[in-house]
């Protein structure tokens, strides 16, 4: 006999009769606002995206822009290049963008930052600006010995305006080497009664001397606690490579000696390593991107090293070895680049006059050393050395400006611009003031879109040299 | 075999019931049925990528043919590229505005540029 309470339980085939239509409607309705809260999902996040995009565009286009405004306001003498220490200023666009615009020296040339924004979003361009080239950069030479004609010997030559004193120019003969008669200058020659070296405006360009040569000495105290910078402690030699350093950190303290060994790429904002001993870069190591190695001794690139973008400056000398590929600004007071060595554009070579210091200054380009940028030679106000000198040997070449506010040995090649006190050389037993032997140089042939140091003019065409 | 046991109380779903599910059910049905449509009727992200797609390539036109006039273009799918170019010493700047050729008081899209002309 079956149970009717269980009978029930399993054959009924409805325990309950009751209605089920609203969890039914209440389901589908929760199922439908799932997909509705999907969809509608799915219609913001593509509403986003496509405005994310218009947002990057103009915020990069804002960035760019900020650049363009500061080169507008410098070439409309709204602010002049010795102003610009410190300048910074905020541009808004109409587009509802707006920018942040901040200049600094960058050796012998400006690093501009540019920080777009719009809405949420910013983006951020660096670029190294430089001058065109105007005023007596246009010229082939400026040649502001007063006292002494310009002299051609040999087959030396100039293609281009020049400016020289009262004495004007000649040709002379040298033993040993031959004359060959042809016309020494192709262009306007215009004698000054007192020519003179075009000025430089080394205001910016001493204030970041002077700044490294601060770090140079304030950095001996630092300790390995210091939360600005990466110390490392007295005597170490440091060798690792500069490119694992975090883009967080802008200082490096080496209290000892430099030794690069590999490649040493900076991608982020810039480095300063400041170097209390000696700089190697050994063979094959390489050096790139916004990095200024600023050491109290010598630096020594070794042959077939690489450097690219980067300041080297130091307070005793730097020597480039043979066969090296750099581009780099390198500031010190004695510099020397070895045969096969090119030093690509925007590359400068800059030797300064220290206050405190009498020995003589030297820029040496032996060989076949190549420049393409700019060599120059800047004294000190209070101290001129006739000692001071840029040496050319007659293989060497020059692509750009030449600038010597002390003498010039010229027996190589520059195509460009040279501007300088005197020229000189010595053949025994004669010291030949005012002389070309060998040298020439071409103006006509320097590409028009090449760019210079900005410190010839107070306000100077700027426009883009690089973007970082 | 027992089929069916009628029982006092248990009549199925009531009136009531049906009234309320299916008041529910329309009210919420036709806001989540429009909610559900509109991406695929929303065309202001495709408009939005297109109008940019046109800036840019104007902008670019403009700053590397230096072709500094104002004026108004109709490019395809009926947009109108409107630009706006003033001089300042060496510096240009431009302005583009991308619209629909039907809304064209109603801008999709304004893109800014300055540039340096020596």
């Amino acid at each position: 006999m079956v149970d009717e309470g269980v009978h029930n339980s399993r054959m009924d085939p409805v325990a309950s009769t009751r209605g089920f239509a609203l969890p039914s409607i209440l389901l589908l309705i929760t199922i439908l606002a799932l997909i509705a809260l999907s969809s509608i999902a799915l219609q913001y996040f593509r509403r986003q995206t496509s405005s994310v995009a218009a947002a990057k565009v103009k915020a990069e286009y804002a960035a760019q822009s900020g650049i363009a405004k500061m080169i507008s306001s410098v070439s409309a003498q709204e602010v002049s290049i010795s102003g610009l220490q410190g300048w910074n200023k905020i541009y808004s666009f109409i587009d509802g963008s707006g920018t942040r615009v901040s200049a600094e020296p960058w050796g012998v040339f400006l690093l501009v930052t540019s920080e777009g924004r719009f809405q949420h979003v910013m983006y951020r361009r660096t670029a190294i600006t430089a001058a065109r080239p105007t005023g007596d950069l246009a010229k082939a030479l400026v040649f502001a010995n007063a006292d002494h004609q310009l002299v051609f010997a040999g087959n030396s030559f100039i293609k281009g305006d020049i400016v020289v004193g009262s004495p004007g120019i000649t040709t002379g003969t040298l033993s040993g080497v031959t004359t060959t008669g042809n016309a020494a200058v192709e262009g306007s020659v215009l004698r000054k009664p007192s020519p003179a070296v075009s000025p430089y405006d080394s205001t910016l360009l001493f204030s970041e001397l002077h700044y490294y040569k601060n770090l140079l000495s304030g950095c001996r105290d630092m300790d390995e606690n210091n939360s600005h910078a990466i110390v490392y402690s007295p005597g170490s030699t440091f060798s690792s490579g500069l490119g694992k350093i975090p883009d967080s950190v802008n200082m490096v303290v080496v209290q000892g000696d430099l030794v690069v060994t590999d490649s040493s790429v900076r991608r982020g904002a810039p480095l300063s390593v400041v170097v209390l001993g000696r700089v190697f870069i050994r063979d094959r190591a390489s050096v790139a991107g916004p990095l200024s190695i600023i050491s109290s001794k010598n630096i020594v690139i070794s042959d077939a090293a690489a450097v690219d973008q980067a300041i080297l400056f130091s307070l005793d000398s730097v020597q480039v070895g043979e066969n090296i590929s750099f581009s780099a600004q390198i500031i010190s007071p004695v510099i020397c680049v070895q045969r096969g060595s090119v030093g690509r554009y925007p590359s400068v070579l800059l030797s300064y006059g220290a206050e405190d210091e009498s020995r003589p200054q030297r820029v040496v380009l032996n060989g076949n050393a190549r420049i393409e940028g700019a060599v120059m030679l800047l004294q000190n106000g209070n101290k001129m050395n006739q000692e001071d000198i840029v040496q050319l040997d007659a293989a060497a070449l020059v692509v750009g400006v030449l600038y010597s506010q002390g003498t010039t040995t010229l027996d190589g090649r520059v195509v460009g611009t040279v501007i300088t006190t005197d020229f000189f050389f010595y053949q025994t037993p004669t010291k030949y003031n005012g002389w070309l032997r060998t040298g020439s140089i071409d103006r006509k042939l320097l590409p028009q879109d090449f760019l210079m140091p900005v410190g010839f003019s107070s306000n100077p065409q700027l426009d883009v040299l690089e973007w970082f | 075999m027992v089929l069916t046991k009628v029982r006092p109380g248990e009549s199925g779903y009531t009136l009531v019931e049906t009234a309320v599910a299916l008041a529910l059910f329309i009210t919420v049905l036709l806001p989540l049925t429009a909610s559900i449509v509109s991406p695929f009727t929303d065309r202001r992200p495709e408009q939005m990528n297109a109008a940019l797609c046109i800036a840019e390539k104007e902008m670019t036109h403009i700053s590397v043919n230096r072709t500094f006039a104002d004026g108004i273009t109709e490019v395809a799918d009926g947009f109108l590229v409107s630009r706006s170019v003033k001089r300042n010493n060496v510096g240009v700047d431009i302005e583009v505005t991308v619209s629909l050729r039907e809304n064209a008081d109603k801008p999709i899209l304004v893109l800014c540029k300055s540039i340096v002309v020596y």
